[in-house]
């Protein structure tokens, strides 16, 4: 029998492990912001997450509208590289992450039946953890807009390679350092969590346990594996900022952070495509009237990207004097991820084929997303051939390929979770209309923005430079008029979220109607 | 993994889904559509309204900017002339009813296609300066303006906003009574005709000055009309794209009724269009007050039409002004867009005041002091130095809503008033001019930016004194038909 569920689940408590607020006596304000509920915890990092995301989406449209003339006829190249390194910076650790683990709080411990996560406290901590992370990631924006003397927005790019990184003196640097030391803390406390939550906590046995919750698990693995080595780096580069330690600079050192950043980097990018796919595996079969096709496949092309996904770094350094035999075996590596993602991408389509499909806002983003998937993922395997990403790295044949990776894909995942899940985080139903508004919006907006970035990309129009040819001017006006687009259709979520927690329907305790079904439901 | 098909599941029943939203003026999804239809409607208007400075700064003059100008009436003029010749008869009603029966479906693509065509249109209007660099193409950039222009005029034809203010300075493809439009619709009374005009106009006026609001900001901060327009331009093929997704993903459901059912042009496939001789039998049929007043309302029309492309030249090139405000100063081709605003500001203004002035003045007064007024304004602009009475001046050229209704060739949308009296001159300023005769009427406009942009090249003041002359010529006629005895109203 499926747990009970309304918007006040984590209020009434035993749905979500919040026996300290069941309670009568008043407790004490910092009690209230640690002693909370999975899916009250879930909701929290999903609305700092969607603050963050609209950030990050405001310094991509200003971006954007930076690239409208092809000269820089009123901003500086130093604002131009500073919302390029802000946006990517937001985006990832300030709202794709936390989004992540937003859903699986809301989700993984109903989905495993446990009754709380556990460490419910630890889980709230790295929470409250990235309030001051983002204060300081973003210092550099709020300081130059309250004026603070000497804070100025960070150009450096959000790899933060040396010498700039360490040259830069800027103190909103060691700010935005600081930040990041403090995201890889929280995130690698919440990723403990979340693993030591489904092996000991789970009630059910693991051939039960859905593919959803495989993804998390295996994507929390990996940032208990991967963050610590960015806070290492972080703390390495702020030490050699402050103190000069020479091991970032000189002939080597720049190639030590390399190593060191993308042996972090590239399982981050996995960390954040996991569970997205678990998403999509989740999701799909609901509106395609069938099974999940091939969920053993699924469960373990899950583990087997998660393992891959930490041998690849080297393909971040095809440009970076890498000898042949070395380059040879990353290249190799990288294709072979294709695999399990290829494996994936089947199961998808088996489950779609013959189904009786409905066209519901999160089916569609679904499928969108999978779309996008293909494009972003083949893109992806031209990259990993050694003598091909030589001539592309450089150029925005890059930006278009994982945009569409996480913004197609990633981004819209998210978007068909937020729409299903969407009765169980609020307890109400959303506007049809206006979320299919919303996808469509989204799904033009990715195609016109990437696809025309991809355009110039072949064109091997170098990326992260603030001008460039004039002959180029239309198709960047065209990726500029996409980004809009997208931007608009964000604003129809925000409106529809807004009207449905106002005036929305109550959706009631089983809202799909999934009651009866096998193991997926058990989130409901 | 197996191969063998998955047999679908025996619970594959549809899901419960949520439920849309109950319709209502403030249905949220008629409130995206038409947020985006009007600001569409804003951003492509203060787009031409700066477009001759753009094709200025690309090193163009003001008769190649009258020539693009007349270009596209003239497009408008041929294209809704053989989509919707239907209306020679006259008998908006007939044609109106013989329009719904078309169906929703290519009344549906009409729409979205009109707002398409507007999108094409705005971004080779964004990249019109490169897009023969890229694409190897040898029209330059003047020839992908002109194409901008022609593809924008799918939206003055067809476009489900297009009858919003300002009428008289444009084309637009008619509306008839079943081509009701997203505005019409968010009014209360939509059945109410003189209403619907109003709503049009406020909400238009609206539109206009959120537009001038966008362009101000943008020439602001990137401190050339260049980018600005670029920027302008560029925004508004995004919303005029998420405009045509909009009103794609709304479809023609019960659920939103706002959603105009544009005429099909399929309805009047294979009527003729108006003939010199049916206009001359038109002219001829119509009593000598009658005709005065028509021709004088036309002449007032064919100066705003002539001048108004070469306001922004004048008062970014010939009298620029400039303005501070706590600090900053806004460069003349940035105010610009205050007087637009002020502009759209005094049609709001005009709107509201016209159900009361038509009831409480005379109208022939009225109507000849509104147009006199107007036509004082061109000469006016030019005499004027300081920012302050230029933004009057603007503020009294978007007053002229309030005798829009009283004005006969203003359009589909001036519509009769319920109280006509049956004596001559109130039908002469109520009821619109046969349909031959706005044909006519529209032909002749064609050319007025063209020719105002020869005078303009000649010397600003030429344009504008003539722009002036004409107008008040206008008056003339119009006098001609009011007797203006005594007690007579």
């Amino acid at each position: 029998m499926p747990l009970p569920h309304s918007s006040d689940d984590d209020d009434a408590g035993d749905a979500d492990g919040t026996e300290l607020e069941t309670t009568s006596e008043p407790v004490e304000t910092g009690r209230r912001l640690i002693a909370v509920g999975h899916v009250r915890l879930g909701r929290w990092f999903l609305v700092f997450a969607l603050v963050m995301g609209l950030w990050g989406g405001l310094d991509a449209v200003l971006l954007r509208t930076t690239l409208v003339t092809p000269t820089l006829d009123h901003w500086s190249a130093d604002v131009y590289s500073s919302l390029f390194t802000t946006h990517g910076l937001t985006m990832l650790f300030l709202f794709a992450v936390p989004a992540i683990w937003g859903y699986a709080y809301a989700t993984v411990p109903a989905l495993i039946r446990a009754e709380r996560t556990a460490f419910p406290a630890l889980a709230a901590t790295a929470f409250w953890l990235q309030i001051p992370a983002a204060i300081l990631v973003r210092a550099g924006t709020i300081g130059s807009a309250l004026d603070v003397a000497g804070l100025d927005p960070v150009a450096i790019g959000w790899t933060l390679y040396p010498p700039m990184s360490v040259a830069s003196s800027n103190p909103a640097v060691d700010a935005l350092v600081a930040g990041l030391l403090l995201v890889a803390i929280s995130t690698s406390l919440t990723a403990a969590n979340l693993v030591v939550t489904v092996c000991h906590r789970r009630t059910i046995p693991w051939s039960d346990v859905d593919t959803f919750t495989w993804t998390v698990v295996t994507s929390a693995a990996m940032a208990v594996v991967a963050f610590p080595v960015l806070a290492g780096s972080l703390a390495l580069l702020l030490l050699e900022r402050a103190a000069g330690v020479g091991l970032l600079v000189g002939r080597s050192g720049p190639m030590v952070w390399l190593n060191l950043f993308w042996f972090f980097a590239h399982p981050l990018v996995y960390i954040l495509v996991l569970p997205p796919m678990g998403i999509a595996s989740h999701v799909l079969p609901r509106f395609a009237g069938r099974r999940l096709f091939g969920r053993r496949s699924v469960v373990y092309s899950t583990f087997a990207i998660g393992i891959l996904s930490f041998t690849v770094w080297g393909h971040h350094l095809f440009m970076a004097g890498m000898g042949v035999s070395v380059r040879a075996v990353f290249m190799f590596v990288t294709l072979a991820v294709a695999v399990p993602s290829s494996a994936k991408l089947c199961t998808w389509l088996g489950t779609l084929w013959g189904g009786a499909i409905q066209h519901t806002a999160p089916m569609i983003a679904t499928i969108a997303a999978i779309a996008f998937f293909i494009v972003g993922g083949v893109t992806g395997v031209f990259l990993a051939v050694a003598p091909i990403n030589v001539l592309y790295n450089g150029t925005y044949y890059v930006v278009a390929h994982f945009h569409m990776m996480l913004v197609g894909f990633v981004a819209f995942t998210l978007v068909a979770g937020a729409y299903y899940w969407f009765p169980l985080l609020t307890g109400r139903w959303y506007d049809p209309t206006l979320a299919h508004l919303h996808v469509w919006l989204t799904i033009v907006g990715i195609i016109v923005t990437f696809g025309a970035l991809f355009v110039v990309g072949f064109a091997e129009l170098p990326r992260r430079i603030a001008t460039y040819p004039p002959a180029f001017a239309p198709i960047h006006q065209l990726a500029t008029v996409g980004a809009y687009v997208i931007a608009v259709g964000q604003l129809v979520f925000l409106l529809n979220l807004g009207r449905s927690l106002w005036v929305g329907e109550h959706a009631g305790d089983d809202p799909w109607n999934l009651a009866d079904e096998p193991s997926h439901a058990r989130e409901w | 993994m197996t191969t063998s098909q998955p047999q679908p599941q025996s619970r594959s029943r549809s899901r419960p889904q949520p439920r849309p939203s109950p319709g209502g003026r403030f249905d949220p999804v008629r409130i995206v559509l038409l947020v985006t239809l009007v600001t569409s409607h804003g951003l492509i208007r203060i787009a031409e309204r700066y477009f001759p400075e753009f094709l200025s700064a690309l090193g163009y003059g003001p008769i190649v900017t009258g020539l693009l100008v007349s270009t596209g009436l003239g497009v408008t003029v041929v294209v809704t002339a053989s989509a919707t010749t239907g209306l020679n008869s006259g008998d908006e009603a007939e044609t109106g009813d013989r329009n719904a029966e078309t169906g929703s479906l290519p009344a549906q693509v009409i729409a979205v296609a009109s707002v398409l065509f507007a999108t094409l249109g705005l971004f080779v209007w964004t990249g019109a300066p490169t897009l023969d660099t890229l694409l190897g193409t040898p029209l330059s950039a003047l020839g992908w303006l002109a194409v901008g222009v022609v593809l924008l005029q799918a939206w003055h034809s067809f476009g489900p906003v297009r009858t919003l203010w300002p009428i008289d300075t444009r084309i637009v493809g008619r509306k008839t009574r079943s081509t009701r439009t997203e505005a019409d619709e968010f009014t209360p009374s939509g059945a109410d005709r003189d209403h619907d005009a109003r709503a049009g106009t406020v909400i238009g006026a609206l539109g206009i000055g959120a537009g001038a609001l966008i362009v101000t900001a943008a020439i602001a901060i990137v401190g050339g009309v260049k980018t600005g327009f670029s920027i302008v331009a560029a925004t508004g093929a995004s919303i005029t794209l998420v405009a045509a997704i909009t009103r794609g993903v709304v479809g023609d459901t019960d659920r939103l009724p706002l959603v105009g059912r544009t005429e099909a042009p399929s309805a009047a496939r294979g009527r003729v269009p108006d003939s010199i001789a049916s206009v001359r039998r038109a002219i001829a049929a119509l009593s000598d007050r009658r005709r005065w007043t028509i021709t004088g309302d036309a002449l007032v029309r064919l100066a705003l039409v002539g001048s108004t492309p070469y306001l922004v030249l004048l008062f970014v090139e010939e009298q620029p002004l400039s303005l501070s405000v706590g600090g900053r100063s806004l460069m003349p081709a940035a105010l610009f867009g205050v007087f637009v605003l002020a502009e759209a500001g005094g049609a709001l203004l005009g709107a509201i005041a016209a159900p009361w002035l038509v009831s409480a003045v005379d109208r022939r007064w009225l109507l000849a002091l509104g147009l006199a007024s107007v036509s004082l304004v061109p000469m006016a602009l030019v005499a004027a130095s300081s920012v302050a009475i230029v933004a009057l001046l603007f503020a009294v050229l978007g007053c002229r809503t309030a005798i829009e209704p009283l004005r006969p060739t203003v359009g589909p949308t001036a519509r009769p008033s319920h109280d006509v009296s049956p004596d001559a001159d109130a039908t002469a300023l109520g009821l619109p001019p046969p349909e031959p005769l706005l044909t006519a009427v529209r032909v002749a406009l064609v050319p007025a930016p063209f020719v105002g942009g020869l005078l303009y090249a000649i010397h600003p003041v030429a344009a504008f004194t003539v722009a002036t002359t004409v107008s008040l010529l206008g008056v003339r006629e119009l006098l001609r038909s009011f007797s203006f005895e005594r007690g007579s109203n």
